[in-house]
């Protein structure tokens, strides 16, 4: 998105238009959002300053949640579905003093709903990841003369009982708290597979670990 | 089981997104696909590992090639997944086939 091209509004009217009609579908959820990027320029020569430019960014979310159940009277019973979610806008690079409105921005969003936001309502780390755009960890290559070993590990992780990985977990001085600490231990390899000592670390706990 | 996603940067060749994914496939189970988050970064998804059966095997990582349009049928190779990526910091279609 640019600012010096002509300023988009993205009309809330699809979303009004679409929000009745799906709401009485009873069970059928619905996530909209509204954007609006509004741009004022006023330049008067005989103000100081002379040119003023305001840029805003307007956002909206909302949500139309079934209920769990309905009593006889038709009346919602039991808890709504549970969701997170989160927005960020980005500006890239300087804001030139010369082209103020020559900015780009970008806007992300993301959500979980239902079984989705239930499931991972224990997890601290996971919400943190839904609500703050962009955190997935970064992903790198095993180098070559790593690449045996991490594969080897992998397997070895596969053979863990859960009580073992969590052993493996607690050596690394990670937290072992987790519901799948299998998946833990993956991905803190996953993480730490291009460092010979990270890797060499993980072996030795998960040789202890498994108990020899 | 819930897929694994990874952050990648866009600005990765195409021969070191191959190497990113296939390093990750071993560790987090099959890649599933890949999206792009903006203009620099891509998501990966990997299908997690529960049974050895969910780890590629020697040789069995999913491999990338650019195409133009639909992806072909290439036999010995399954197609995993096509879509729009950042490659060298361009949007590039790109194919992922896994050997059969």
């Amino acid at each position: 998105m640019t600012g010096n091209r002509r300023p988009r509004r993205r009309s809330a009217a699809l979303v009004a238009c679409v929000l009745p009609a799906v709401a009485g579908c009873g069970q059928t959820l619905v996530f909209a959002e509204r954007s609006g990027v509004n741009l004022s320029i006023r330049a008067d020569a005989t103000s100081r300053p002379p040119l003023a430019v305001n840029f805003g960014l307007d956002r909206a979310s909302g949500t139309i949640v079934p209920p769990r159940a309905r009593g006889e009277d038709g009346r919602p019973q039991g808890e709504a579905i549970n969701m997170f979610a989160g927005f960020q806008v980005d500006r890239r690079g300087e804001v030139a003093t010369q082209q103020p409105v020559n900015v780009d921005l970008r806007v992300s969003t993301q959500f979980a709903s239902g079984a989705a936001a239930l499931k991972v309502a224990g997890a601290p780390d996971v919400v943190r990841d839904i609500v703050t755009l962009g955190q997935f960890p970064l992903a790198e290559a095993t180098p070559e003369a790593l690449q045996a070993r991490v594969a080897a590990l992998s397997r070895r992780i596969l053979g863990l009982s859960p009580e073992a990985a969590r052993r493996a977990l607690t050596l690394l001085g990670l937290p072992s708290g987790g519901a799948d600490p299998k998946r833990q231990l993956r991905e803190v390899l996953s993480v730490r597979n291009t460092s010979a000592d990270q890797v060499a670390a993980i072996e030795s706990a998960v040789r202890t670990a498994a108990g020899g | 089981m819930d897929p694994h996603i990874r952050n990648s940067p866009g600005s990765r060749t195409l021969a070191q997104l191959g190497q990113v994914i296939g390093s990750q496939e071993v560790i987090l189970g099959r890649f599933l696909g890949a999206i792009m988050a903006g203009s620099e970064t891509n998501f990966l998804a990997f299908a997690g590992v529960e049974t050895a059966d969910d780890l590629p095997g020697d040789g069995q990582q999913t491999r990338l090639e650019f195409i133009d349009g639909h992806p072909q049928e290439k036999a010995g190779s399954a197609l995993v997944w096509f879509g729009t990526v950042l490659v060298g910091a361009e949007p590039r279609l790109v194919a992922a086939y896994r050997p059969l």
